[in-house]
């Protein structure tokens, strides 16, 4: 690895917005996830988290490069494997899911707060019960309308951005790429 | 109340997927009308037409197009990158604008892009450089509701 990448990868992980973590919630396609994954390395999100019950878990390693842009080499996947250890960790976390239902809040009217796991309901079965959460948020649509999962995610994510993550600035500006002689 | 109006100019994107999530999202986010602009790639008409409420017509002489589009005020606003761009949340989409996407991998035509009045940008912080189509739809697309509803 040459020094300027090296110091980019470095920087890259310091640069991110803290505290904000994705859960997946059994995604039938892998290329979904990586599709999310593509606008979460965008939007300043390190780690997503892959909660699989009824399906295997996907090696996300493996698969999805292409669908990610090849983001998927740099976000951080773990897959959860008890849930209640998982609630006991993040227990100072606030449980925000993405969902269009009764309760839900519009987005541009939700403040986010530092501490936010975003839970993305499958595309396939919806949100399973056992995953609780304290808030849902909804797109701010005029009439009823499909969205994908990927889409829906990633403008929950620049909301968050702009409420979060407006003091960060873009890689190529703090190490610019040396002009060549 | 001051009426705005918002118009989508798709260029040469072809994937039918991608053409779906945007017209979905066209049609929740209220915009009436699409532009599709193709000089080099084929894509999929149909699925447009089963839509009534969305309205998209086919672009095939572009500075007409333009001519006609200035006379009654539109500005265009590209989804793109240079020196000079501005940031989505820093930018006040004026009342009547145009919002011109790129294609997948090639971006906005050059001749395209010089007519445009503004550069716009999504930030991105990450080690990818770009976001999908569908995607930077659906993000100018919440930005300008959020302008316009506050």
């Amino acid at each position: 690895m040459n020094p300027r990448r090296q110091r980019l990868v470095e920087t890259y992980y310091n640069n991110k917005i803290p505290h904000i973590e994705l859960v997946v919630d059994n995604f039938e396609n892998p290329h979904d996830i990586s599709a999310i994954a593509r606008s979460a390395d965008g939007l300043g999100i390190k780690k997503i988290h892959l909660y699989y019950t009824y399906i295997p878990c996907p090696d996300m390693q493996c698969v999805g490069k292409k669908s990610s842009a090849s983001a998927n080499k740099w976000i951080i996947y773990e897959q959860i494997d008890d849930l209640a250890q998982f609630y006991s960790e993040k227990r100072d976390y606030n449980f925000v899911a993405i969902l269009q239902q009764k309760k839900a809040i519009s987005l541009h009217e939700y403040q986010f707060n530092n501490k936010t796991i975003l839970v993305v309901p499958s595309p396939e079965k919806g949100l399973s019960p056992e995953l609780k959460c304290e808030h849902f948020v909804s797109l701010p649509l005029l009439r009823d309308a499909l969205y994908s999962t990927s889409t829906a995610t990633a403008v929950t994510l620049y909301e968050i951005f702009s409420q979060l993550g407006k003091h960060l600035t873009p890689l190529s500006s703090l190490i610019p790429r040396r002009k060549r002689d | 109340m001051i009426e705005h109006t918002t118009e989508i100019f798709i260029d040469n994107a072809w994937d039918p997927r991608n053409h779906k999530a945007i017209l979905n999202l066209c049609v929740g986010f209220g915009i009436k009308k699409i532009y599709l602009y193709h000089s080099y790639n084929r894509y999929e008409r149909e699925m447009y037409l089963a839509n009534e409420d969305l309205n998209v017509e086919d672009i095939s002489d572009l500075s007409e197009f333009y001519e006609q589009k200035k006379q009654q005020d539109f500005k265009f606003i590209a989804a793109d990158f240079n020196e000079s761009a501005k940031k989505t949340y820093d930018f006040r989409f004026p009342q009547k604008s145009i919002v011109v996407f790129g294609a997948e991998k090639l971006g906005i035509s050059p001749e395209i892009k010089n007519l445009c009045d503004y550069t716009i940008y999504i930030p991105m912080i990450g080690l990818v450089q770009s976001y999908n189509i569908s995607v930077s739809v659906g993000i100018f697309c919440y930005e300008i509701f959020k302008q316009r509803n506050l």
